[in-house]
């Protein structure tokens, strides 16, 4: 019996887990059937206004364009991130460590003044539409700021070393005999790569776009920075609701909806993909 | 004129290699015949395997020359070549089934479903898998993984197939049991078989021709049984069979044998067929299990005293320190033998049990 009591030693972080993390998503799913009251909070007491107010087309205009920004931010991280991850994995020892430094080293300064600079490079007047202009490329400054474009940049940017460092990380491990393999049974290059390398990297692509999706799903600020007003996503919904509209029941319901279509997707995401690598994950 | 219609499938010329400035293969000439077993042997680092994936086309020679059937493939991509390969590490694709890995090369090749079919049936069947199509390479043991290896590697039909230490991983008695069967196989099929090892006595058991390399190098060829009786060099002699080396001063030469002198006695060993000068300075080689041993000293015997023996392999190893602390390893079949540690002993053996080695002219 001895030899069970193992659990013990990991019994804590169960409980530090039930308390602060199961316990605020129940106070979340419950105030979310709460009723508002304008100035004192809310009454607990059961009610569907919330989601009913959801359908509202401004709401679900809101979801479609979280959604929309969300799968392009991933689907652009896929597409940058996996050549990148894939070719650092195959540099020097040296190489490895001098790229994974670079792709460190912005996280020494907080987001939001890394938020500022893009605004910096990207406004009428900025660093890129000078060069462009200078260059002779445009007549005119790109409206770019305060637009989808500079949103779509700021996201893919604050997220992109999440899909490159789980692409690098299997493209590390990738045992390169069998692309030799291939080879050696009549397989061109690029077959080689469609069916062997890109198939065992896969799991680290795979977590690559759950780890830029989910966020992606609920960052704001980044729209709120470099959107200006214009594009308002569910979690600047929520911030709002929480904040400065004080509806804090429908703020519940907003994240609550919010958690169960980012679940939703990355449900079927598995079902498509078919991969039980990732089993664990959620 | 010498390339196929001389029967060589393949043929090395002047094979040279270096990584970061430190040469692998210094110049390597080899031709492999049709339908032949040929074996690399060497220790590790010696360029076998480097050898083995030039010829594969996965490493690119510095230069030299490759001829497949006489047509240079030195600039060929590996998809290009009709050679195969069974890695070290076997390389089974860890995503794919036992069938799948055995239908790979049919399916780049765009093989129709019946045939591939077919022939991924009769590969499995030869390597004793039939049974096994839906496993996935982890659930195979090591030598069913091997099997699996060998079959991939041969549903193309490769003109040559190149072997890897395919048998390294695998425990002494299943290893024995595979070398049999490779063996088997290879003349089933009447493929040509480059085989690299490390292993003399895999070398022996199943190759028609052993070529050792040393230090980037051939250091001879031959059949196994000329390898193992007549060495040219000391290396050779040591490293196939462990025999033991030992210097001495020719005295004379008389009737094809050289009477040595050393400072632990005369010795002899059969001349070559090269006049021997007396006062030369030579080295003989002489096995194990050709040395005698007497408690009384003979003419021709050199002088010693037993260490500790030791017992592997259904063979007793007797050491035998010589006054200048060199040794001299004695085996015998069995566990029985009548000299006890620390006994003086003389240690004898007939001239035609030794051969000269290292005489540059034989080279």
């Amino acid at each position: 019996m001895k030899k069970d009591r193992w659990w013990l030693c990991i019994a804590p972080l169960y409980a530090f887990t039930l308390v602060f993390v199961l316990g605020p998503v129940l106070y979340m799913v419950t105030v979310s059937f709460a009723q508002n009251e304008a100035g004192t909070g809310f009454r607990w007491a059961f009610s569907l206004d919330n989601f009913a107010k959801m359908r509202d087309p401004v709401y679900i205009r809101c979801f479609r364009e979280s959604l929309r920004l969300a799968l392009a931010t991933t689907a652009l991280n896929a597409l940058i991130g996996y050549p990148f991850g894939y070719f650092m994995g195959r540099l020097s020892e040296r190489g490895k460590r001098i790229v994974t430094f670079l792709i460190m080293v912005p996280f020494w300064t907080s987001s939001l003044i890394r938020l500022y600079g893009w605004i910096i490079l990207l406004q009428a007047k900025g660093t890129l539409n000078t060069l462009l202009l200078r260059l002779g490329f445009i007549d005119e400054p790109l409206k770019i700021l305060y637009s989808y474009p500079a949103v779509l940049i700021g996201m893919v940017y604050a997220l992109l070393p999440f899909m490159i460092l789980a692409v690098y990380t299997s493209v590390e491990k990738m045992d390169w005999t069998l692309v030799e393999a291939a080879r050696d049974l009549g397989a061109s290059p690029a077959r080689a790569f469609l069916t062997i390398t890109l198939r065992m990297t896969l799991p680290g692509l795979m977590s690559g776009v759950i780890l830029t999706f989910v966020p992606s799903m609920g960052l704001f600020f980044i729209a709120d920075i470099l959107g200006g007003n214009k594009i308002v996503l569910v979690g600047s919904l929520i911030q709002d609701q929480m904040t400065r509209g004080g509806n804090q029941p429908f703020a519940a319901a907003l994240a609550l909806v919010l958690a169960a279509m980012t679940t939703l997707l990355l449900w079927l995401y598995r079902r498509l993909t078919g991969t039980s690598e990732l089993e664990g994950m959620f | 004129m010498e390339n196929s219609e001389s029967g060589m499938i393949l043929e090395l010329r002047n094979i040279t290699k270096e990584y970061d400035g430190v040469p692998v293969l210094r110049g390597i000439d080899l031709g492999v015949r049709e339908g032949e077993f040929v074996t690399l042997l060497g220790a590790s680092g010696c360029g076998k395997t480097t050898i083995l994936r030039i010829i594969a086309g996965l490493t690119e020679p510095d230069g030299g020359e490759i001829l497949l059937q006489g047509r240079s493939v030195v600039d060929d991509p590996p998809e290009k070549r009709d050679v195969n390969t069974v890695f070290q590490s076997y390389a089974l694709f860890p995503h794919m089934t036992v069938w799948q890995n055995v239908a790979y090369a049919l399916k780049i090749r765009g093989i129709d479903k019946r045939e591939t079919e077919l022939r991924v049936h009769d590969a499995l069947d030869m390597v004793q898998m039939t049974g096994s199509e839906k496993k996935t390479p982890a659930q195979l043991s090591g030598g069913q993984r091997q099997r699996v290896a060998i079959a991939r590697s041969l549903i193309n039909h490769p003109k040559v197939l190149l072997l890897d230490e395919p048998l390294g991983a695998l425990d002494l008695q299943l290893r024995r049991q595979m070398q049999y069967e490779l063996k088997k196989l290879q003349q089933q099929l009447g493929t040509t078989f480059i085989y690299v090892t490390h292993d003399q006595e895999e070398a022996i058991n199943m190759s028609d021709r052993i070529v050792v390399l040393r230090g980037g190098r051939i250091e001879q060829q031959g059949a196994p049984n000329d390898i193992y009786d007549r060495p040219l060099t000391s290396y050779v002699a040591k490293f196939v069979g462990s025999a033991n080396v030992l210097h001495g001063t020719a005295v004379r030469e008389q009737d094809g044998v050289v009477l040595l002198r050393s400072p632990y006695g005369t010795m002899h060993a059969a001349g070559n067929g090269r006049p021997v000068a007396p006062g030369e300075a030579l080295t003989l080689a002489v096995r194990g299990e050709n040395v005698g041993i007497s408690q009384e000293p003979l003419d021709v015997c050199i002088q010693g005293v037993v260490d500790a023996n030791s017992f592997a392999g259904g063979m007793l190893r007797i050491p035998v320190r010589l006054p200048d602390g060199n040794e001299v390893i004695i085996t015998r079949q069995g566990i029985h033998f009548d000299a006890a540690p620390g006994e003086t002993v003389y240690l004898h053996w007939r001239a035609d049990a030794a051969v000269l080695v290292d005489r540059e002219a034989a080279l």
